[in-house]
């Protein structure tokens, strides 16, 4: 019995909700306020994972993270089958989730108060912080919640960059998937146990949280 | 003081017009979509014109000539206070977080926002949340925001509409009051003539992206320039005709068949005229009393066709018997005592005298 899937969830998990959050947030203020060319390209592309099999999106990043990838080349160090390919991996495909949900929450945002805090002299970006975002922040942590679910149960992506490595690379899906195969359903039931509970409790509190404003 | 002279085009609208207000009531009058809010978000820089001027005490804020923008002050440095149409208040700040907002991060902001809430009678809602308030308490929050950033230039974009008479009535005789005490010039944008009547100094009439007029506001109410001010300002009876004699300042003009006499300047016999008489200005000629000289000008006998009643006044509507034939040719409006007094209701036929003072001729056709 090992609690090692647990802890790389959770880490793969928080890293991949942190940078969906902040891409996601930028890419939806971005997306809900500006007005240029190619935009429903940007959005298209952006909602991409949402359609894709996981695998396809693997394959991409796949290309992406090696070491004669773009990106590896840009680093010179190679993620691939490390923990933090798995959180890029997860924060991808969870980022459709966010940009989607933060930028409707933006876009309900009366245009009118925006223009009230300029003339209050607030300079774009203060307005953003201000105003903005608060007014936008239920659907904001909306878009956070649904980034943290899809990336913790995060499979196909994750299997195909990350690879299934355990102690280094098995996030609590791979774990409970091997655990049935290999016949450990002891194994497998606290696992799931214990996702079901960390779902339960994060959920649970972002609700709290939200009932006493 | 403030100095606009703009034009800009969105889709098929075109705005160009100019003027000056200084430390002032100005009203923007006109119908909706007359282009008279756009103008307010030029001056506050929350849309930029496609050329002309705006400055304000000497300070240029917008300068555009044939197509290239010399200056361009963005909308957080200009300082002008905007009052929106629905408040726009935050409505995740307190009453007092909103007032502050506009001093943020300046010495002695407490103390200027306890003063703005006394000033404004808003002591006890300071933490309050925007949707707790009723709708004349947003208006003064609102303007309290505005007013913490200390503008030299206060727009207000129809502020009373969405409140009830006794109300409106109240929060105009504050905004009277501070403009006084401050001295600022207030720009102030209304679609209701009672409004825009109740606290203009001057009146600027906008129609169709245009300046139709502007002036002293009984001015603009006695004497529109074009038909679209009379229209706006309530003249409902405007007519075309054609000058049979000039006489001195007296003409004498055929209205379909009919000799009306005015007063007007600058005509000669033969030109097509507009004129037009206000429906409170129209005499009704008692039957049973000799009639003095003043009512024997351009007299008009005929018929009631109906009448409204809005309790204090009846509107009458009444068809000549010499014009060619209409539903009715005048509306006439009096006071109900007047409408009792003279028996209208049971009378039906009467006599209506058109002043010649009271007939005003418009200059433009």
């Amino acid at each position: 019995m090992t609690w090692q899937p647990l802890i790389i969830s959770l880490k793969v998990t928080a890293v991949a909700t942190a940078l969906a959050s902040l891409a996601g947030l930028a890419l939806a203020l971005w997306l809900a306020r500006g007005r240029f060319r190619g935009q429903s390209l940007v959005e298209t592309l952006v909602s991409l994972p949402l359609v894709l099999p996981p695998t396809v999106v693997g394959f991409y990043l796949l290309s992406a993270l090696g070491r004669e990838g773009p990106l590896g080349r840009l680093f010179s160090i190679n993620l691939l089958f490390t923990w933090p390919a798995a959180a890029i991996a997860s924060a991808v495909m969870a980022l459709p989730l966010m940009v989607r949900a933060s930028k409707a929450a933006i876009e309900g945002v009366n245009p009118e108060v925006e223009k009230a805090a300029r003339t209050l002299g607030s300079a774009e970006w203060e307005v953003m912080i201000r105003v903005t975002i608060p007014l936008a922040s239920r659907g904001i942590l909306a878009g956070m919640i649904l980034a943290f679910a899809r990336a913790l149960g995060e499979f196909g992506a994750t299997l195909m960059v990350a690879g299934n490595i355990p102690d280094k690379t098995q996030t609590i899906p791979l774990a409970i998937y091997d655990a049935v195969q290999l016949g450990r359903l002891d194994q497998a039931n606290a696992l799931v146990l214990a996702v079901t509970l960390v779902a339960f409790a994060v959920i649970w509190s972002v609700n709290r949280a939200q009932r006493g404003w | 003081m403030l100095e606009i002279d703009i034009a800009k085009r969105l889709g098929d609208f075109h705005l160009r017009l100019a003027f000056t207000a200084g430390r002032e009531i100005l009203v923007l009058f006109g119908p909706c979509g007359a282009g008279k809010s756009l103008i307010l978000q030029c001056i506050a820089g929350l849309m930029q014109p496609d050329q002309g001027l705006i400055r304000v005490n000497g300070q240029t804020f917008f300068q555009a000539e044939g197509g290239r923008v010399l200056q361009n002050v963005p909308a957080h440095r200009r300082g002008i206070g905007y009052v929106f149409q629905n408040y726009a208040l935050f409505p995740h700040l307190t009453v007092a977080q909103n007032i502050a907002y506009g001093g943020r991060g300046r010495p002695g902001l407490e103390g200027k926002t306890r003063r703005l809430l006394e000033r404004m009678r808003l002591q006890g809602l300071e933490a309050r949340y925007p949707a707790q308030l009723s709708g004349g308490q947003q208006q003064r929050v609102a303007i309290a925001r505005a007013l913490m950033i200390e503008p030299a230039v206060l727009l207000l974009d129809e502020p009373f509409s969405a409140l009830d008479s006794a109300v409106r009535e109240k929060l105009q005789g504050e905004l009277l009051g501070l403009q006084r005490e401050l001295g600022l010039s207030v720009i102030y944008v209304t679609h209701l003539l009672a409004d825009a009547f109740a606290l203009g100094d001057r009146m600027a009439v906008i129609n169709d992206g245009r300046l139709e007029q502007i002036g002293p506001k009984q001015e603009v109410y006695q004497r529109p320039a074009t038909r679209a001010v009379a229209r706006f300002t309530g003249t409902r009876n405007i007519f075309d005709g054609q000058v049979l004699v000039v006489k001195g300042r007296e003409v004498h003009i055929n209205w379909c068949g009919q000799r009306v006499t005015a007063l007007a300047e600058g005509l000669a016999q033969g030109d097509q005229v507009s004129f037009c008489i206000r429906p409170e200005e129209v005499m009704v000629v008692r039957p049973d009393r000799p009639r003095g000289d003043s009512i024997k000008e351009n007299l008009l006998s005929g018929s009631v066709v109906r009448e409204i009643t809005r309790g204090a006044t009846y509107t009458i509507f009444f068809r000549a018997d010499a014009l060619p034939e209409a539903d009715y040719h005048l509306e006439i409006l009096l006071p109900s005592h007047a409408y009792e007094r003279l028996g209208l209701a049971s009378a039906r036929r009467s006599t209506v005298s058109l002043k010649k003072t009271a007939i005003h001729v418009l200059p433009k056709p």
